[in-house]
């Protein structure tokens, strides 16, 4: 699916915001509560739909298969009418655990952010795509940008004026602890996957916590390599946000032009435990690098370009968060 | 860790709170502590006390939600509450903060005007100045541009001790409370309250200390860098407070606004004195002139998931400097229409920002609770109870004006 205008998205294309807050009804017609979550398992390139969560007033109190309700009327249009369960017997109730370890697409996903690996930005989801077959039906992507907000707004005539983006599912970094971490758990996810520049334009898009998270998933060189292409101020934040041994372990891998300049920038005891875990020889090179340099001054504001960040004067211009490094690795 | 290394990591980390804190001492709050110190002198100073508190309380809230999370406060609203309450919330951000920075650039054009300046030479300067700043700056060189532009506050401190106060009777006045049974004294404490615990300021506070990429590892520090802010903020309001006492409640003067204050001192405590004011007004109207729209363009951008950071160019992100842009110009046009009704439009203002505290509160109250968005850094039982106790006496203070201004 790549990306495509919604305008021209599949019509078997399903939007979660559709389906959330509709009314679902027993075989009976009793109407037994709202949609309220939709939880889907993290396997393969496309998280498969698991269940659904009813309840009222935010209160998720039963659950059924995603496959086990169907549109009540089929000639209404999407969204309009109430969604009718196909047997008697599928309402289970809610157990504490039965969302555990499968995304929750109402509050992992939706308006949350996520990072666009493709477009290279932040953006915040407006909207879900589910395609329903008939055997599964899975999550193939989301909606970003302003029109989606403005059609939920009730602004549908705007919201046609403006060609919203569809971003696949593959594309996506989600941000929400919840899901990052069922994400990031996945071998196959896209982060493990990114290059050192586009993996550090993540970083620097993401708060710092989630940013450590990455950082441990991937391979202490491909974090390496990283952390030397960031920007040295987001660079220097990182290595302090991390615990010291997970820091040595990726400046160990780092050439020491890249990691004198972040570590000279921590504050003295954190450099300190640093490099006391860090190869000897590697220490020595860095401590010798930084000694060799008048202006250590442990402090995470004093960051100034250096290296090939050198003629790079703080405030005469924006900097951009990343800068690519050209040949650096394969002088290495 | 040595105190030294402390101290540049405090240093590092400080801004958010000094910032959020002491552009709420904008000219609408001088405003209301030259009210609060020429109507009731020293009686009602307890109320900028418990407002000093309640900032603090709020805004490591505020800056706590953003470390944690990184996200803002539009944002982590549209995403925890949805997209219907998180846009009502931002519209009514979007038309107050207008109305803000429409009353900062008057307080621009009424301080140059105590020194003979026309507004249509000082506003336009005024707004030149702080679109450059924020347009071609750095989020270090804004922040630190900024915070010496705070300095500008230290003028109060002087003109209050130039006026000579009665140094006992004002501890006194803060630390025993006693409320004038009069509707108007009632409107000052709220106002006081109001005035201090802005709207704009918490959604800057959360918004900022997102951008600077602060981390957990930095909460106690950010936390020393709150408390210094409010307090620096309450012993601003403080000095106005009895600059205005020892004065103008001496002589029975009453005052319409800030610079008509700066005008009323200079016969009673001096040229000096009435200068200074009048110097603190300008630098803390630039201030609050410079933090509104960029608390707004944070806003707009986070709810429209195109979160932008400070370091960020226009050309990456044309809808926060956009929003920055036309929040700054749009503002500082209507303070140059000639006969434009300001007061109504500073009422107006007022008025949503307090209805607008309420329901922004409530919103941080539920997500500060929040296991899955706070994690282990959610609020706990006291500090639940202490949150909801300000709640409760901003909706009283709020239902009294209300009460007020209908009767």
């Amino acid at each position: 699916m790549s990306r495509r205008s919604a305008r021209e998205s599949d019509v078997e294309l399903l939007g979660l915001s559709l389906l959330l807050g509709r009314h679902v009804r027993s075989l009976d017609g009793h109407r037994v509560g709202r949609v309220l979550e939709v939880t889907a398992i993290m396997a393969g390139p496309h998280p498969r739909l698991d269940r659904v969560g009813i309840g009222t007033h935010r209160v998720v109190s039963t659950v059924c298969g995603f496959g086990d309700l169907v549109d009540g009327d089929p000639s209404s249009a999407l969204g309009d009418g109430d969604l009718v369960l196909r047997a008697s017997d599928a309402l289970a109730q809610v157990t504490p655990d039965w969302a555990e370890g499968t995304l929750r697409l109402n509050r992992d996903v939706l308006d949350c952010q996520v990072i666009d690996l493709a477009g290279k930005r932040v953006a915040r989801v407006c909207e879900v795509f589910i395609e329903r077959a008939e055997r599964a039906s899975f999550v193939v992507g989301v909606e970003v940008g302003a029109a989606g907000v403005l059609r939920r707004l009730g602004l549908r005539r705007i919201a046609a004026l403006i060609a919203s983006e569809v971003v696949d599912w593959d594309e996506l970094s989600l941000t929400k602890r919840q899901a990052r971490t069922l994400q990031l758990a996945d071998a196959a996810s896209a982060v493990q996957r990114l290059e050192p520049a586009q993996l550090a334009t993540v970083l620097a898009h993401v708060p710092v916590e989630h940013a450590i998270e990455i950082l441990h998933t991937v391979v202490p060189a491909a974090a390496a390599d990283a952390l030397s292409v960031a920007h040295p101020s987001l660079g220097t934040r990182l290595l302090h946000a991390l615990p010291h041994r997970s820091a040595a372990s990726f400046v160990d891998h780092m050439h020491v032009d890249d990691a004198a300049p972040l570590l000279r920038n921590l504050p003295a005891h954190d450099r300190d435990a640093v490099l006391d875990s860090v190869r000897a020889a590697h220490a020595k090179t860095l401590r010798d690098l930084m000694d060799n340099d008048d202006s250590t001054h442990g402090s995470l504001e004093q960051v100034t370009g250096r290296g090939r960040f050198a003629g790079v004067k703080r405030g005469h211009a924006k900097i951009p968060h990343i800068r690519a490094r050209a040949t650096r690795s394969k002088v290495r | 860790m040595s105190r030294r290394t402390r101290f540049a990591v405090l240093a590092a980390v400080a801004g958010p709170g000094l910032l959020a804190g002491l552009s709420d001492d904008d000219p609408a709050g001088i405003t209301t502590y030259s009210s609060l110190g020429a109507e009731y002198g020293y009686r009602l100073l307890w109320v900028l006390l418990l407002s000093t508190i309640a900032l603090a309380l709020f805004h490591d809230l505020g800056a706590r939600m953003g470390i944690v999370t990184g996200q803002g406060l539009a944002g982590l609203i549209r995403e925890t509450y949805g997209v219907r309450r998180g846009g009502a919330a931002l519209g009514l951000l979007v038309v107050a903060n207008t109305g803000t920075t429409c009353a900062e650039f008057a307080g621009i054009a009424a301080g140059f005007e105590l020194f003979g300046i026309t507004r249509y030479v000082s506003v336009p300067l005024a707004l030149i100045g702080v679109s450059y700043l924020v347009l071609r700056g750095t989020f270090h060189r804004v922040e630190r541009v900024l915070l010496a532009v705070s300095a500008v506050f230290v003028t109060y401190i002087l003109s209050g001790i130039l006026a000579h106060p009665d140094w006992s009777a004002a501890l006194r006045g803060t630390v025993v409370p006693s409320l004038p049974t009069s509707r108007q004294a009632v409107l000052l404490v709220t106002a006081t309250v109001g005035t201090t615990l802005a709207p704009w300021g918490l959604s800057f506070i959360q918004s900022y200390a997102a951008d600077k990429h602060l981390t957990v590892k930095d909460l106690r520090y950010e936390r020393v860098d709150v408390v210094v802010g409010s307090v620096l903020t309450g012993v601003i309001g403080f000095f106005v407070v009895i600059a205005c006492a020892a004065t103008l409640h001496k002589d029975g003067i009453t005052i319409r606004d800030a610079s008509d204050a700066a005008l009323a001192l200079k016969p009673l405590a001096g040229s000096m004195a009435s200068s200074l004011f009048a110097v603190g007004l300008i630098g803390a109207a630039v201030l609050a002139a410079s933090i509104l729209p960029l608390s707004t363009a944070y806003s707009v951008g986070e709810f429209a998931g195109r979160e932008t950071a400070l370091n960020d160019g226009p050309r990456e992100a044309p809808l926060f400097y956009g929003t920055y842009a036309t929040i700054a110009l749009v503002s500082a046009g209507i303070v140059l229409i000639p006969g434009a009704p300001l007061i109504p439009i500073l009422i107006l203002t007022q008025v949503l920002n307090a209805v607008l505290l309420v329901p922004l509160l409530g919103f941080m109250y539920g997500i500060s609770r929040n296991n899955d968005v706070m994690g282990q850094h959610a609020a706990g039982r006291v500090a639940r109870g202490a949150y909801l106790v300000g709640i409760a006496a901003i909706v009283v203070c709020i239902a009294a004006l209300a009460v007020l201004s209908l009767t």
